[in-house]
């Protein structure tokens, strides 16, 4: 294997381990701070400004069931997205459906402007834009939203594994029922 | 929603739907993201983004 090909296998693994970080971040394993006088809706904007720079990341997404015993092995997913994201239009995605039968598993796919590849015993270009609705809701922009628009209900300054967070709950029910961001909701 | 406070980036956000009964309020279920940042380096799937874009010329 030459040094290229490690690196790059490096870097995937150090990628995938913070993600799997962050998945374990909670009210639960965070440690709250009370030292702090920050302003809630002062950090929310920054962070959509600096967010809304971001030219590339990727994301973990889950919906999970809690009415739904049969998915309690796998902490009640029943759906999983991947995504590698750049903008401004290319999108990576890998689906997991835990409910489906196991021929509906998996999917994964590609959309590059406006072309979209799917993945089956290799890559092939597709003339169907199946897509564009997922590739929609795995985006980040809906959540910069709530930064922008939304005041929070409450705030505190948590440290996780050496990182300092501040934790932000707002309360959406007035925004998510007809509004602009209903999408949410009916993703549940 | 957590904000990381050294890059002020959001690092993850949970939805959580519950319902209202005589019993009292019980999650339904939630909707979790979580993210990373990759501003100066490309992301994981850009090699399949070549691989991709060349079979398609």
């Amino acid at each position: 294997m030459d040094r290229e090909f490690i690196e790059a296998l490096l870097a995937k693994w150090r990628q995938a381990n913070a993600i799997g970080e962050l998945q374990g971040l909670s009210l639960n394993t965070a440690v709250r701070q009370t030292d702090d006088a920050l302003i809630p809706q002062d950090v929310a904007q920054r962070c959509a400004v600096a967010t809304d720079r971001a030219r590339s990341y990727r994301s973990k997404v889950v919906i999970r069931d809690r009415t739904d015993d049969t998915l309690k092995a796998q902490d009640y997913v029943g759906l999983e997205w991947r995504l590698d994201f750049q903008k401004p239009d290319r999108f990576y995605v890998t689906q997991t459906n835990w409910s489906a039968d196991p021929d509906s598993l998996w999917d994964e796919w590609m959309t590059l402007g406006n072309e979209n590849h799917l993945h089956m015993f290799g890559w092939m270009r597709v003339a169907e834009n199946n897509w564009d609705e997922t590739n929609d809701f795995l985006r980040i922009d809906r959540c910069l939203q709530v930064l922008r628009e939304v005041s929070p209900i409450a705030s505190e300054r948590y440290d996780y594994n050496g990182d300092s967070f501040l934790y932000l709950d707002y309360s959406l029910a007035d925004y998510v029922e007809g509004g602009s961001l209903a999408p949410l909701s009916e993703s549940l | 929603m957590w904000v990381d406070l050294d890059a002020s980036l959001l690092a993850k956000v949970v939805v959580t739907v519950k319902n209202s009964d005589a019993a009292g309020e019980q999650t339904q279920g939630e909707l979790e993201y979580v993210f990373e940042y990759y501003d100066g380096i490309e992301v994981a799937a850009s090699s399949n983004y070549e691989i991709v874009e060349q079979a398609a010329r």
